[in-house]
């Protein structure tokens, strides 16, 4: 009877950790949803392309596919988020530092203009904004891999069949 | 209560340093913030209660933030004792200012190795630079010593389970 009773509270708990789990993953890819949008609203430069993209194609394969191939699309796109993320908070750091937006206008045609192109001299918001994501992304690391691709325990499997 | 808040506090505190001084010296900072973010929030080190549940637990080996917290203080100290160096060598040198202030005419082929020096960090003259260095060198400190608490727990812990 008590080993009933264990079994009993092990798979409440183990429900509730799984609830728990798809809570967060959904939570966090809502948080993304929406401060990918933010980013891609924010600016026209060539630099937030790729954002507006992977924002684009996160659309597409939530309207065309289901809810699971979003899900496991989103993994990808979650690894490509922050390569992209890390490569491009450094150059922009590195732009920051070296206020080369600023030598670049007193430059006339060339210079000006690949660098007002590709970074805004005033965008420490889409900074702070780029390091917001870069940590939501880096969060969502741990709780990425779908439902689906968990081993669970087989013990615990048997238990719930 | 602290390990729970840590990681926190050390994004502000890397976050601010890399913005604070916006230089060579702060680059390094902002890739170490980003290093610190991949190592406390891509992984997870505590058990999740999820990972009970799963074949393999999705934990990472600790190792990566040993070496967080190993660069973390390799350049914190670096940064603290240059800037001291930097304070002492502006002294020899007979200025009264830092070379790189363009406000006053100090340039002069004397103090040129000064000057390269201080390109990495061109506000080394402020008290507000030596108390964040020395701030972020405490820090590191604590980060280090909680780390080493953390790893003898653990051992700790097997030790007594087996």
């Amino acid at each position: 009877m008590p080993l009933v009773n264990r079994q009993k509270n092990l798979l409440k708990k183990a429900e509730h950790f799984v609830k728990d789990y798809n809570f967060k993953q959904e939570v966090l890819l809502a948080l993304q949803f929406c401060l990918l949008a933010i980013l891609s609203a924010a600016t026209r430069t060539l630099t937030n392309t790729p954002y507006q993209l992977i924002m684009l194609s996160q659309g597409l394969v939530l309207t065309l596919g289901s809810m699971s191939t979003f899900k496991r699309f989103s993994v990808y796109l979650n690894r490509i988020l922050v390569i992209l993320l890390v490569v491009d908070l450094v150059t922009m750091y590195v732009i920051l530092i070296f206020n080369l937006p600023e030598d670049g206008r007193k430059v006339k045609d060339y210079a000006f203009e690949v660098f007002g192109f590709i970074q805004n001299p005033t965008s420490y918001t889409i900074f702070g904004l780029k390091i917001l994501l870069f940590a939501l992304e880096c969060q969502r690391m741990s709780f990425a891999a779908p439902m689906a691709d968990l081993k669970f325990k087989a013990c615990l499997q048997e238990q719930v069949n | 209560m602290w390990s729970a808040f840590n990681k926190y506090v050390y994004s502000l505190v890397l976050l601010f340093m890399a913005t604070a001084h916006f230089n060579l010296l702060g680059l390094f900072y902002f890739l170490l913030f980003i290093f610190h973010t991949f190592a406390y929030y891509a992984f997870r080190t505590t058990d999740f209660p999820i990972d009970y549940l799963l074949d393999s637990r999705r934990r990472l080996n600790i190792n990566i933030r040993t070496l967080f917290a190993y660069l973390y203080i390799l350049v914190s100290t670096l940064a603290f004792v240059g800037i001291i160096t930097l304070k002492i060598m502006l002294y020899l040198s007979g200025q009264d200012s830092n070379p790189l202030d363009n406000r006053t005419d100090t340039d002069n082929e004397e103090t040129t190795w000064l000057n390269f020096f201080a390109l990495m960090i061109p506000d080394f003259d402020s008290i507000f630079t030596l108390l964040t260095a020395f701030v972020s060198f405490f820090m590191a400190v604590v980060l280090l010593q909680t780390l080493k608490k953390e790893n003898q727990e653990a051992v700790q812990m097997q030790f007594t389970a087996a």
